[in-house]
């Protein structure tokens, strides 16, 4: 049985043991019996929370082992849109390079 | 002839033009198509923290009007709940981290520099003139070549931002295929996750909120309250059905990766995707009522 199987069962069994039914029977039984109920719910929903708790882990330690790459990506981009904004500020250089000659050129006699 | 080849010089820059512009639209959309999915991801991790939260205080709750709880029973059921949330944060880290990815990928995508491109070699070009003419009387540049020069700065930016995003794309391709698997899994399991939760609180709710007050020997107080609790309760298994239906939504994510990677990526494809993610978020924010 894989855990994911095992995990489905423990919520059938859950559901059916907190159902309005079971609920309205064990009421009228002892308070030993109403004890015993509890604990045993304690339990399931306690391993239903561990086994739901490591898939969680699994698949965080999963995604974070491409982390690394992601970030390799992000630099990369980071770097080509400061690559396009440094492309068109030569060009703006340039431009008001020439308007600055242009202008002292217009003096010169 | 001369007529001939600028007509033929105008035919290829149009083309170059017009072919970079469509394929980096497909990149935008398909960044925004990602950049939504990790949107509705986050929310659904936070919906999905609220839910275990609150199944776990209705069990509790269920588990005293049966017995008295010890500290350890609370215990048992409460430190899960502190690891989950240990848990959803750390992958919520990697979804504001691929967020960021994708936000790069459509800001390079729609990057207006190939506009800012033509307006500054526009600029280069009347201050070259104005220069020529105090030196030589007469302009440099021709206003028509000046047009085509102005076309072809551009026409070169847009083919960078192509090639970049293509370049980048080909290195990242096997990590974002990996990645929207493992992400694709995640959307399963807090699938499967929030359709068991969601059903333990249906159940433990209705019982506190419908069920008792109605077979208790005192009549209702508060009907509307009664009656807006039990529409609230019996509507949450809609909301899990249509989690389960919109978990199929990364795959599709993941397919239109691989095909624009290939060229084979169609803009009606990744518009849907759109769509897709919409509900995503709907649902997380349904989820998070």
């Amino acid at each position: 049985m894989s855990k994911e199987e095992l995990l489905s069962q423990l919520r059938s069994i859950e559901l059916r043991l907190r159902s309005a039914e079971v609920q309205a029977f064990f009421m009228t039984q002892s308070p030993a019996d109403r004890a015993q109920l509890v604990a045993l719910r304690n339990e399931i929903s306690q391993q239903i929370s561990q086994l739901a708790n490591a898939q969680f882990q699994h698949l965080a330690n999963q995604l974070n082992e491409l982390s690394a790459d992601l970030n390799t990506g992000i630099d990369n981009l980071q770097s080509e849109l400061d690559s396009l904004e440094s492309t068109i500020a030569i060009l703006n250089t340039i431009s008001n390079v020439l308007g600055l000659v242009g202008r002292v050129i217009a003096f010169i006699p | 002839m001369k007529r001939y080849l600028s007509l033929t010089l105008a035919s290829v820059l149009f083309v170059t033009f017009t072919t970079s512009c469509k394929s980096t639209k497909e990149f935008a959309t398909l960044a925004q198509a990602g950049t939504s999915y990790t949107t509705a991801m986050d929310r659904l991790l936070l919906a999905t923290q609220e839910v275990e939260i609150d199944s776990t205080s209705e069990r509790l709750l269920q588990d005293d009007t049966a017995s008295n709880l010890s500290v350890k029973q609370y215990r048992n059921l409460s430190d899960p709940n502190e690891q989950t949330i240990k848990l959803i944060a750390l992958l919520r880290t990697h979804v504001k981290l691929l967020s960021r990815y994708f936000g790069l990928l459509q800001e390079l995508a729609t990057s207006n520099a190939p506009g800012r491109a033509k307006t500054s070699i526009n600029g280069v070009i009347d201050n070259l003139n104005s220069v020529s003419k105090e030196i030589h009387g007469s302009s440099l540049v021709q206003a028509n070549v000046k047009s085509g020069a102005g076309l072809i700065t551009s026409a070169i930016i847009s083919g960078k931002i192509r090639g970049a995003l293509k370049e980048e794309l080909n290195a990242r391709k096997d990590t974002i295929e990996k990645e929207l698997f493992l992400q694709e899994e995640l959307l399963k399991f807090l699938s499967t996750e929030l359709t068991g939760e969601l059903a333990v609180i249906k159940q433990t709710r209705e019982q506190r909120l419908v069920i008792f007050p109605l077979t208790s020997e005192t009549p209702i107080a508060n009907a509307d309250g009664w009656i807006n609790n039990r529409r609230t309760i019996l509507t949450m298994s809609l909301v899990s059905q249509e989690l389960n239906t919109a978990s199929n939504s990364v795959k599709k994510l993941r397919e239109a990766f691989g095909d624009l990677v290939s060229d084979k990526l169609t803009l009606d494809r990744v518009n849907s995707l759109l769509d897709d993610f919409d509900s995503l978020l709907t649902i997380a924010e349904k989820l998070k009522s």
